[in-house]
């Protein structure tokens, strides 16, 4: 893994500490504006996905660790993102298909699925269809959505490490029953960005560090 | 000592092999409610984990419990170190004290050899006797080191959030 994704621009930095402190003083609307003013403006929406809501939840999870913030503000403010998220996504179905297609969830006992959610809609904009299932997605309905999807690429997300073992295993699985039909498979999240080695472990074909890298390595692995 | 110095540690350290990884799993409540009603007899809990702390106690030795199991099945050195060190700056942030591991740490370890099996008891014993040695050193390389979020968290680079 090689590509790194850019450093965040002035504005973007702006922009996301405005975000952030419009969503600490419970500020939803606010927090709203503020990111479809930029869309209008003419922002790309990967950009607004990478560099401003991707960087805010990563200190959002600081602020939580360090105990500035309880779980109740995390909890508001990954529903309040969520909610932008799906109020910018119409802007990602505006390009053209490429013909490939995402399934992507979040398996067992995982709770956090935004990651995986910003991948799928970035992977959207890129011209991908995308099939994201969200979080704790029992392991039988990750076999049957791609004997009904026929995705190209499985996309499976692991904020701890309790799920990495249950990863080795769904792939497994997968690999087993799917034999040459298997799509391939890459692997994010907490726990692979910490020991990013862990991915040649659980079988998976590839990481990314967040999305743009993701896509990356999806590019070169489905062809 | 380093982190990279810990990484080294952790790689002399042996993957548990144990038959009873499913048992852990399965009896992880049961262990983390065990080791909770221990620590809460004790006279100085408070100055253990800071006030109004219990809840967040409780949650800690259930996700304790889960976590050995995990290691139980699936061995990782750089993980684990993270995962340590990601657990001992969060507590430490709520107002648990470097106390609280040098007492919990035994306790946990007599609550889980309770439940394996004797031929797998030595295998658990290696980690917590691993935790034990080094768990100084964690709490100093986290007071000393950014934290995961901050080596991560491009916003968190540029400064306050003013």
């Amino acid at each position: 893994m090689t590509e790194v994704s850019r450093d965040m621009k002035p504005e973007e930095i702006k922009l996301a500490k405005t975000y952030l402190n419009h969503l600490l003083q419970a500020r939803r609307q606010d927090a709203l504006l503020c990111i479809v003013e930029s869309i209008k403006n003419g922002t790309p929406l990967k950009d607004i996905y990478l560099h401003v809501l991707q960087p805010v939840m990563y200190e959002v999870g600081r602020l939580w660790q360090i105990n500035q913030i309880d779980i109740a503000v995390e909890h508001y403010i990954t529903a309040a993102t969520q909610l932008t998220m799906a109020h910018v996504f119409p802007h990602a179905m505006t390009s053209k298909r490429n013909g490939k297609k995402l399934v992507g969830g979040c398996l067992g006992s995982e709770l956090h699925e935004l990651g995986l959610h910003m991948l799928c809609d970035i992977y959207e904009a890129d011209g991908w269809d995308t099939y994201f299932m969200g979080a704790v997605t029992p392991d039988a309905s990750f076999l049957s959505a791609i004997e009904e999807q026929r995705p190209d690429l499985l996309c499976l997300s692991v904020t701890m490490m309790f799920g990495v073992p249950e990863t080795r295993d769904l792939i497994t699985s997968i690999r087993t029953k799917m034999k040459k039909n298997c799509p391939k498979i890459l692997v994010g999240g907490l726990s692979f960005i910490m020991s990013p080695h862990l991915v040649t472990v659980v079988g998976a074909d590839g990481t990314g560090k967040d999305a743009q890298q993701a896509l990356n390595v999806a590019s070169r692995l489905v062809a | 000592m380093s982190i990279e110095e810990l990484f080294k540690a952790a790689e002399q350290l042996s993957a548990p092999k144990v038959t009873s990884d499913i048992v852990l799993k399965e009896q992880a409540e049961i262990m983390a409610s065990l080791l909770t009603a221990r620590l809460l007899k004790r006279d100085d809990l408070e100055e253990l984990i800071g006030p109004g702390n219990e809840g967040v106690m409780e949650n800690n030795h259930l996700n304790h419990f889960k976590y050995i199991s995990t290691l139980a099945d699936l061995y990782d050195p750089k993980s684990f170190v993270e995962t340590v060190l990601w657990v001992v700056r969060t507590y430490i942030g709520r107002g648990f004290t470097p106390k609280y591991w040098k007492v919990m740490l035994p306790e946990a370890q007599s609550v889980i050899l309770g439940h394996l099996a004797k031929e797998d008891s030595v295998q658990i014993q290696t980690i917590y006797t691993w935790l034990e040695k080094y768990i100084d050193d964690f709490v100093q390389i986290s007071r000393d080191t950014t934290s995961f979020y901050e080596r991560i968290g491009p916003l968190t680079r540029t400064g306050d959030n003013d």
